[in-house]
């Protein structure tokens, strides 16, 4: 072994970083600098041409309304997909902390839907959902509860739809976090509860709920971030249609580069979007941390 | 096999300092205590002799040699800590050998160290376990055979025997203290239980808030504590303390509070009078040196209530009030009086000790 | 009462087999039908002609009593599930190297910066794929990476690493600092200490992770159509895009499908109690040997 003893322990700590840094800063610093860069250019690939328009791009996606609209799309999408994924995944949850015959068994395949990636499961949904020969409408029609196969993915319904698809997806993560949240809860506290006479509601709302809070924030938060990064469900199913009706801000950005050439224009929605991100993200860490300053117990 | 001196160390965490100043000297191959209660900066300073820690001042030497930037793998020091840290993914014998193939010494070679060395501790019995398959005693002894095995220039032992049973507790004493002067390595030991460190130092430190209170050997820190600190202690069932005043009066020095007074000795009347600035004293005396009597034997025992008793098969503690003060004597066998009866206490004279009412003390 | 609850409780967890298994037994199912049956109305949810064919063409198996019409399809699909293949084992494998001494630094010492880093680290979650795509498609193409087994692997330890070096600095706090200082002690230096105590105590959780990392890149799908769409690289999840767009290739799709879940499901299956046992451990109160 060479003789290191020049390396302090902080010196010493800092050199193994250096390779994971480097990676970060040339990998990821960079295109993130180049993007933040580009941004300020109205550029067109196809075009070719480029012009320093300084925040106008910012301004204009700010007007625009294919982004207002991206906006109002994924809020309605965030939304849906948070209220929903929670409260299924607190009914899983629920569900896998009670003791019955195939327990075990629903425990083990209700991750798959995590496992199997929100690719397949877009993909799958996308059958499920076809109008002339899907699995939902043949589901449906075969019970006798529609006449006629139906188009699901309307402009006004198929936001709801992708929302289905991605809590399909999403759910069981949010499960796993409630179920270990609920294990924590003492048998004995409901035993005692059931002996005083305490109903199943009563029970859940003074014992279960408590060790449920902090559980609950953060699969709200979690559910939160991961609804606002979706594309994959977006290009499967709808590729943001019909007409605009599905373009989550995600979605958006990828047109207008891909689709459009507007590259700088791409950059500075992006950069919107991260600006979201990191918010939200910075709530979560603070939400996170002022629990462990405040809390002792639960 | 080497001598330790520190000098002015300090460590500091942020604001906080955890040892302060010290200066220390282990001789070779001597049985060093550090003792004193949680967060006195016992460990860390274990640590930093160690080199697991940096001092923030000061220097070790290891002999004449400066140590202060050596890594601690370089220093040639085995250590032995309290939750015993013994590798989980490795066998016993892969545990003990570990050190032995670090330095890279021939498999033979190790391998009849490890014999050796786990023969003399009784676990060669062990050798293909897997840690997790120990007991406590059983681990603690792998821990030692582990630092042991390559026979380092200082064996520095935080807290070993605390997880162990009381019982056996004895007895891993006993056998610690009989390895380390047979293997004659300087050795440096943490503990807080007072116990231990009366029964196996050669010398020792009694520290608190990072400074030491007085280093010396057993006999010395039981029978002359230098401060209020040590006195209280060093000693089981800790010494009893009282305020009292120096009055002189025409047949010599007294001692007195509200419920006692005491003549002072002519030897060391003499002693008290040159050495006390302020009349104000505190009294120290050890359990074993007073006595419980029923009827009163001289103007100078006091009266008490017997408060609790607490039989301890060969002695008892009797624990007594006085005015508002608790105090603890020590019978051998059952005492003369039972609970809540009044009862006179005596002091042996020759046992007191006095001390500044700021921690200093001024005579035995 | 306690009956209402236990059939409620039943009713429940019927309803969430038959949606958690639903979608995935229906991709199952298309996989087992010829393109004829798959569009037959109305849906049948058990196969009345199954065949093993899509399979067999994704294979290259020929089966007696069929005539081969070979497609583009297969061909892609085959390249597309060894592509998708290396990309899975190389990016974690390089990823974990990387990740492994930055997560052992962050959770053991304290440095300039760390605290600055560490934000940094959680921010790169934070990132929303598509913006850093944008970028990189840019730059990929500048530097002709596009296309390549490069520009992919590049791509993915972007994905990756945050995520690692986050569950990594969590595992390593798990280890008692005593052991290492224990190894110290013994004469390993601080790389020997890593190399020779940490990591072998740490190998369950690095392989967990390791196992999470190519889950993630198996089935990644946006970073797989921009920087491999439409060329020899193109990995499995673009392939079997390309594939939906053209109806009359659903079948051999949904077989490609279920292949393709295949290592996830067993992954999920085998491994889950495992991997469920990493505890995150918050980074920012570890301390160092």
């Amino acid at each position: 072994m060479a003789a290191r003893v020049g390396f302090s322990d902080s010196q010493f700590a800092f050199l193994i970083i250096i390779p994971l840094l480097f990676f970060n800063i040339v990998v990821v610093g960079y295109p993130l600098a180049y993007s933040f860069y580009e941004s300020f250019f109205e550029t067109h690939t196809i075009t070719q041409s480029r012009t320093f328009v300084g925040f106008g791009l910012y301004l204009e996606a700010l007007k625009d309304p294919n982004v207002t609209r991206s906006l109002s799309v994924t809020a309605i999408f965030v939304a849906i997909v948070t209220l929903l994924s929670s409260v299924l995944g607190l009914a899983m949850a629920l569900i896998m902390n009670e003791n019955f015959f195939g327990r075990t068994f629903l425990r083990t395949i209700l991750i798959l839907p995590w496992a199997v990636s929100e690719f397949v499961g877009a993909v799958t949904w996308r059958f499920v959902l076809a109008d002339t020969y899907g699995a939902l409408n043949g589901f449906l029609y075969q019970l006798g509860l529609i006449q006629t196969y139906q188009f699901w993915l309307n402009e006004s319904q198929a936001i709801v739809w992708l929302a289905i698809s991605f809590v399909w997806h999403f759910a069981p993560l949010g499960a796993y976090f409630f179920l270990s949240a609920l294990q924590t809860v003492p048998e004995d506290l409901y035993n005692q509860s059931k002996a005083d006479g305490a109903g199943p509601l009563k029970r859940f709302g003074y014992i279960t709920f408590p060790y449920l809070r902090y559980s609950i924030l953060i699969v709200l938060v979690l559910a939160t971030l991961e609804a606002f990064r979706v594309w994959d469900t977006i290009f499967v199913i709808t590729y943001g249609g019909p007409g605009k009706s599905t373009e989550v801000l995600t979605f958006r950005i990828y047109r207008e580069l891909f689709d459009f050439g507007n590259l700088g224009y791409a950059c500075a929605i992006s950069y919107l979007l991260l600006s979201i991100a990191i918010i939200v993200t910075i709530i979560y860490f603070m939400l996170l941390t002022k629990r462990k300053r405040g809390a002792v117990g639960i | 096999m080497v001598e330790i001196v520190l000098e002015n160390l300090t460590k500091k965490f942020g604001e906080k300092t955890a040892v302060d100043n010290l200066n220390l000297k282990v001789e070779d191959e001597e049985f060093f205590v550090l003792l004193g209660p949680s967060g006195c900066g016992k460990t860390t300073t274990l640590n930093i002799i160690a080199g697991l820690e940096k001092a923030t001042t000061g220097n070790i030497y290891f002999g004449t040699t400066l140590v202060n930037d050596v890594p601690t793998e370089k220093r040639d020091v085995a250590m032995v800590f309290q939750s015993y840290a013994l590798y989980p993914h490795i066998t016993v014998f892969d545990n003990i050998a570990f050190p032995l193939k670090i330095k890279r010494f021939p498999k033979s070679e190790f391998k009849r160290k490890v014999k050796e060395v786990s023969s003399l501790l009784r676990i060669d019995n062990l050798l293909n376990r897997m840690p997790y398959e120990l007991s406590g005693g059983e681990r603690q002894r792998v821990a030692l055979a582990r630092a042991i095995v390559r026979e380092p220039k200082v064996f520095l032992l935080d807290e070993p025997l605390s997880n162990i049973d009381a019982k056996l507790r004895v007895y891993a004493r006993a056998e610690l203290s009989k390895l380390q002067k047979d293997l004659k390595i300087t050795t440096i030991y943490v503990t807080h239980d007072q116990v231990e460190a009366m029964s196996m130092a050669d010398r020792i430190a009694v520290m608190c808030e990072g400074k030491t209170m007085q280093v010396g050997d057993p006999s010395t820190i039981f029978e002359k504590p230098r401060n209020k600190f040590v006195a209280d202690f060093v000693g089981m069932p800790p010494m009893n303390f009282f305020d009292c005043q120096v009055s002189k009066k025409a047949d010599g020095l007294y001692l007195e509070n509200d419920f006692m007074s005491i003549c002072v000795p002519e030897e060391i009347a003499g002693f008290i009078g040159k050495h006390v600035t302020t009349p104000e004293l505190m009294l120290g005396i050890r359990p074993h040196d007073m006595k419980i009597l029923k009827v009163r034997s001289s103007e100078e025992d006091f009266k008490c209530k017997v408060y609790a008793i607490e039989p301890l098969g060969t002695e008892t503690i009797v624990i007594l009030e006085v005015r508002d003060s608790i105090i603890k004597v020590v019978t051998h066998g059952a005492p003369p009086v039972k609970l809540e009866e009044e009862a006179w206490v005596s002091m042996d004279k020759s046992r007191i000790h006095l001390f500044d009412m700021k921690t200093e003390k001024a005579i035995l | 009462m306690i009956r209402v609850r236990k059939i409620l409780v039943y009713v429940i967890a019927i309803f969430l087999t038959v949606w958690t298994l639903g979608p995935i037994y229906i991709m199952f199912d298309l996989s087992l039908m010829h393109s004829v049956e798959i569009f037959t109305i109305p849906f049948h949810f058990i196969p009345e002609t199954p065949t093993p064919y899509n399979y067999a063409r994704i294979f290259g198996v020929i089966l007696p009593g069929r005539t081969y019409e070979p497609t583009l399809s297969e061909g892609a699909l085959q390249s597309g599930f060894v592509n998708s293949a290396i990309a899975t084992v190389v990016a974690p494998l390089i990823g974990i190297t990387l990740s492994v001494l930055a997560g052992y630094s962050f959770a053991r010492y304290e440095f300039k910066f760390k605290g600055k880093l560490l934000i940094f680290l959680i921010l790169t979650r934070a990132l929303p794929p598509i913006t850093i795509i944008i970028p990189f498609y840019v730059i990929l193409s500048q530097f002709n990476l596009l296309g390549t087994y490069g520009g992919l692997i590049i791509v993915y330890l972007s994905m990756i690493t945050p995520l690692l070096t986050w569950v990594l600095i969590g595992h390593f706090a798990t280890i008692p600092i005593d052991i290492e200082r224990a190894a110290r002690t013994d004469g390993c230096s601080r790389l020997q200490t890593i190399r020779k105590v940490v990591l072998p105590i740490a190998a369950s959780g690095i392989l967990a992770s390791l196992l999470i990392a190519a889950m993630m890149v198996w089935n990644d799908f946006l970073f797989a159509l921009i920087v491999s769409g439409g060329t020899r690289v193109q990995t499995l999840t673009p392939t079997i895009a390309g594939l939906f767009t053209n109806n009359t290739e659903y079948a051999i799709m949904s077989a490609a499908a279920v292949l393709g879940m295949i290592p996830t499901i067993t992954v999920a299956l085998l491994f889950q109690k495992y991997i469920l046992r990493l505890r995150i451990v918050d980074p920012i109160t570890a301390k160092a040997p």
